[in-house]
């Protein structure tokens, strides 16, 4: 199913090939009912408030990285700036609701909207460059947006922030896992549903024929050119797709939390989203939310470790890195 | 006239810090082609062992620089045989990540031990400030300035001119060409990668005399350190110097006649741009 | 190529494992409930992060008080002695780790006793959860300066307000004969940034003219074309709103270029920082205007205090931070409601701490707002001194009048 990037091997002259083993997959068309069922019952499963809370933050974390994915997987650029993106959403929406100019839905479309206008106005110039000069460029956005929202004051709050944002309203809406759990299921319901529609989303650009077209102008643009399609013009709009995703991420998080600050927006944001995709398989849709889940999950059970726990998981990321050089899986 | 003046000249040494900072990532990255995001770590492990060197155990600073120098350069060493080198066919992703990962690794340590204290301080130990038309700058900002300098200049006539300067620009260039003619690849990734975490050393040691030694000392220059890099050109030396120096003094002039909260917004909008009007970097060429 | 597959096949088994480890932690249950005569605690503090260093120096003061109750034998709530057990619950200065680590606390771990949290941005976070459990979760915050926290009818904050710290600073510069000030102001503390306009307010109630605002972030380390700015605008007296190393940072980058002007700043720098962060000569003609600390409790011969410094050195090696005494406090004050309510339901708790009146163990000076410590805004209320420093060392320090 989902395509794993596998450029060709560099100058055999490197050394020994190393034996690959193939990384595991299922179509769509049974993961999908599977995944939809999963998070169905989930609530059931985690019948209790606070790991209610940490699926949604999974949630959260995954759309992020689903955002970053399309990018990584398409065009094959990794931004630093999508935590600006996603601030963009999360501000835009934050500032909307919390003066009552828009209720939340339409808040929410203005939001994924302005952040692919931003997408887009960032993406026309910084597209001009590649890979690592790329990178740069938009870790130079990415700071730019973090100072932006730390310091226009007047609009953002500045370092205070927004405060008292409308959650989206649920109330009302019958849930099933609501018998279990009173507070958190609805919430948790409609992140994994925007979770599962990204995720679709991820899987139908990538595989299709738009996808294949972004394929071929990681090999060769030139050749995609003389075929009469127009490399920048597919780049441009996974990017600013990717941006508004983001952005649209941002809202959600905005809303769930009820808060925004600068912190949580700035180029390590986006780096966390690296962190995600570049383990659950570049470009892999399914890889990156089991990725976004699992490291959600772990910092949870290594709280007995107390304030060891970032120097753990640091040791576990290597690990994880290790065991993928040495199966040969290229990140 | 003299403020501008003035505003230049501590620029120009904000700037020198910054350059000592980058010059080691520019080998780093165009060499190894690692994005070296634990580069700012080695920086801070420097400030940390200069102000046990010099305040916990009195060593004078000269004393203490090249102990601090070398020990670097050893851990540099260590790192690349343990860390990187085992993933060498990975990636230049899954490199990076591992920087990240010795970066959270010597952060998370460091602020585990040492992070509940106020943040310390190593003072220079020469004081007085000097006076040229008008300008007010202190010894020790003279001297860093000085010694950064220094130090970048021996970096970019030595990759220029001395044997070991070839083989790297030739593994940068192409390293399965380098290697067919019979350069050792892998002993000039580490001898570059020793280098580079040695001028971080130096670094630390020059910015210890400066700023509170925290856990995140080495976050901020390594940040605009990157930026400088990918500007400057990648793997170049006098790219990283000239643009280091330049994002100096527009940030001290912006903080001087505008606001000091916005400088660093606009220095980072400027590297947007930058990138974007010449992708390859001012300098276009690699080492 | 054998020896690679053996060692994939290794790392595999060893990928399982992890996976199959992280599986069954996932299935594990919840806490185990405490002996039935503990009170159990939790404090929501960042220990990690940016805001980790203070964190942990508030946290290390919530544990310190924890002992000495439990020493001393306990909380007596009527006829019963309880012990208290703190649970410590990271924040890392995130807003969204913070909601889910206080959902924990309360939800699974079953504690309704708060101590928390130090950063407005948790403190934004997790309103709404405590506006929700503003019956049965009794809370002392301990740090924060956000507004709002202490409109929340269960919510008492044990730090002065950060407008309040530059109220008191604003009066000794009225009483160093200021009349021109320029303010230099953290735009990363959210605090600062909220307190700014009831603190340019009060600089115009003062008579002093705040001829200019500067701003700055905090983790900056060159001030030096900042300070030439402030200079040629010539204020009589420069008031730092910002953390304690920026402001040593800044104190000695002004001294370096030769500028003698009075400083006045939030905190209370310890005696052994200077000669470390900054010479003793540079620190001259600087004044700290903020609560009295530990040591000068000490100064002043307090025996309590001297006992806690001791006692703090010997177990975490390292001086006291800047808000120990808010934690420790914190803990003093939640057991004296404990036993002025005589029962351990947090519900009635809330009462106790609305009327808490002067306490056993209390270590700090708090003036008693009409008999109880905390006024009607839930604010704890004490008299600010000022530190008068020359040469390096504190060669005066009288109280804020």
């Amino acid at each position: 199913m989902t395509e794993t990037i596998s450029p060709p091997e560099p100058g055999t002259a490197r050394g020994r090939r190393r034996r690959r083993i193939p990384v595991p997959r299922l179509p769509l068309r049974f993961a999908l009912p599977l995944a939809i069922v999963l998070v169905a019952v989930a609530p059931l499963v985690f019948a209790d408030a606070y790991r209610l809370r940490v699926a949604t933050a999974a949630g959260l974390l995954a759309i992020l990285a689903l955002a970053m994915n399309l990018l990584i997987g398409g065009p094959g650029e990794i931004s630093f700036a999508h935590g600006g993106f996603y601030g963009v959403g999360a501000y835009v929406l934050g500032i909307l609701t919390v003066g009552n100019t828009l209720s939340f839905w339409p808040a929410l479309l203005v939001a994924t909207a302005a952040g692919t206008a931003v997408g887009v106005a960032v993406g026309i110039p910084a597209l001009r460059t590649r890979t690592l000069s790329f990178a740069i460029a938009t870790l130079g956005m990415g700071l730019f947006l973090a100072n932006v929202f730390g310091g226009w004051t007047s609009v953002t709050g500045g370092s205070v922030g927004l405060a008292n944002i409308p959650r989206a309203p649920l109330d009302g809406i019958p849930v099933p896992g609501s018998i279990f759990v009173q507070s958190g299921v609805r919430q948790f319901y409609l992140v994994w549903l925007v979770v599962l529609v990204v995720l679709v989303l991820n899987v139908v650009v990538l595989r299709g024929g738009f996808g294949n077209v972004l394929k071929s102008i990681k090999r060769s643009e030139v050749l995609v050119e003389s075929l009469g399609f127009r490399p920048g013009f597919y780049r441009l709009a996974t990017f600013a797709f990717s941006a508004g995703l983001a952005a649209l991420a941002g809202g959600m998080y905005a809303q769930y939390i009820s808060f925004v600050g600068p912190d949580n927006f700035t180029i390590f944001t986006a780096f966390n989203a690296i962190v995600v995709v570049a383990i659950g398989g570049l470009g892999n849709a399914w890889g990156t939310v089991a990725t976004a889940i699992v490291l959600t999950v772990v910092p949870e059970y290594l709280h007995a470790l107390d304030d060891y726990r970032v120097v753990v998981f640091a040791v576990l990321l290597f690990v994880v890195l290790r065991v993928r050089a040495a199966l040969g899986w290229r990140t | 006239m003299g403020l501008a003046v003035g505003y230049a000249l501590n620029g120009l040494v904000l700037g020198a810090l910054y350059v000592l900072v980058a010059v080691g990532l520019t080998l780093v990255f165009g060499v190894l082609r690692i994005p070296h995001f634990a580069h700012g770590v080695f920086v801070m492990v420097a400030a940390y062992l200069t102000f046990a060197l010099v305040v916990a155990m009195g060593w004078n600073l000269l004393v203490a620089a090249p102990v601090v120098i070398v020990a670097l350069g050893l851990l540099g060493l260590v790192l690349e045989r343990v860390v990187y080198r085992p993933l060498g066919r990975s990636g230049e992703l899954a490199l990076m990540l591992a920087a990240f990962a010795v970066n959270q690794f010597v952060q998370g340590g460091f602020q585990k031990f040492f992070g509940q204290e106020y943040a310390r301080q190593v003072s220079f130990p020469l004081d007085g400030s000097v006076s040229l038309g008008g300008v007010t700058l202190s010894v020790q900002r003279v001297i860093a300035l000085v010694v950064a300098l220094a130090a970048t200049a021996v970096l970019a006539w030595a990759v220029r001119h001395t044997k070991f300067g070839r083989a790297t620009r030739a593994v940068a260039e192409d390293p399965d060409a380098a290697r067919i003619s019979g350069i050792n690849v892998d002993w000039v990734h580490r001898w570059v990668f020793v280098i580079a975490t040695a001028l971080a050393g130096l670094a630390g040691l020059l910015l210890a005399t400066f700023v509170p030694i925290t856990p995140f000392l080495g976050d901020q220059p390594l940040l605009v350190a990157f930026a400088i890099v990918v500007v400057g050109g990648m793997g170049s030396v006098v790219g990283a110097t000239v643009v280091g120096l330049a994002l100096g003094v527009v940030e001290s002039l912006l903080a001087g006649f505008g606001s000091q909260s916005w400088s660093s917004a606009v220095v980072f909008l400027i590297i947007f741009v930058a990138l974007i009007a010449r992708p390859n970097g001012v300098q276009g060429a690699r080492v | 190529m054998t020896r690679t597959r053996a060692v994939s096949r290794a790392l595999r088994v060893a990928l399982a494992a992890m996976v199959a480890a992280t599986l069954a932690a996932c299935a594990q249950g919840g806490q185990s409930a405490g002996a039935d005569d503990t009170i159990k605690i939790g404090a929501l503090i960042a220990t990690t992060g940016p805001a980790g260093s203070i964190g942990v120096g508030i946290e290390n003061g919530i544990e310190l008080a924890v002992s000495d109750v439990n020493a001393a034998g306990g909380v007596k709530v009527g006829s019963t002695s309880y012990k208290l057990a703190v649970s410590h619950y990271d924040t890392a200065g995130d807003p969204a780790t913070g909601l889910t680590q206080l959902t924990r606390m309360v939800e699974n771990d079953d504690i309704h006793f708060l101590i928390g949290p130090d950063t407005s941005s948790v403190g934004n976070a997790i309103l709404p959860f405590l506006q929700q459990h503003q019956q049965d979760l009794p809370v002392i915050v301990a740090g924060a300066g956000l507004g709002p926290l202490t409109k929340v009818p269960s919510v008492f904050r044990m730090n002065p307000t950060i407008a309040e710290y530059n109220k008191q600073n604003i009066k000794f510069q009225v009483a160093l004969g200021a009349k021109r000030a320029t303010i230099v102001t953290d735009i990363k503390h959210a605090g600062e940034v909220e307190a700014t306009p009831q603190t340019v307010a009060d600089y115009q109630a003062s008579g002093i003219d705040l001829i200019s605002q500067e701003t700055m972030q905090t983790g900056q380390t060159d001030f030096t074309s900042m300070i030439g700015k402030i200079r040629a605008a010539n204020p009589d007296v420069v008031f730092l709103r910002m953390y304690a190393d920026e402001q040593l940072l800044f104190v000695k980058q002004a001294r370096q270029l030769g500028w003698n002007i009075p400083i006045t700043g939030v905190n209370a720098t310890p005696l052994d920082r200077v000669g470390v962060a900054i010479p003793a000569a540079a620190m001259t003609n600087v004044y700290e205007v903020s609560p009295p600390t530990w040591a000068n409790l000490e100064a002043d011969g307090s025996a309590a205090a001297k006992q806690a410094v001791t006692e703090y050195k010997g177990r975490f090696n390292a001086d006291p931070g800047g808000l120990t005494f808010v934690g420790y406090e914190a803990v003093k004050a939640l057991a004296g409601s404990l036993t002025q309510a005589g029962t351990v339901d947090p519900g009635k708790v809330i009462g106790a701490l609305q009327q808490l009146k002067p306490y056993a163990g209390q270590l700090y000076p708090l003036n008693a707002q009409g008999g109880v410590i905390f006024g009607p805004g839930h604010e704890i209320s004490v008299d600010f001194v000022a530190a008068k420093w020359e040469n390096g060392k504190i060669v005066d320090t009288e109280s804020v009048k």
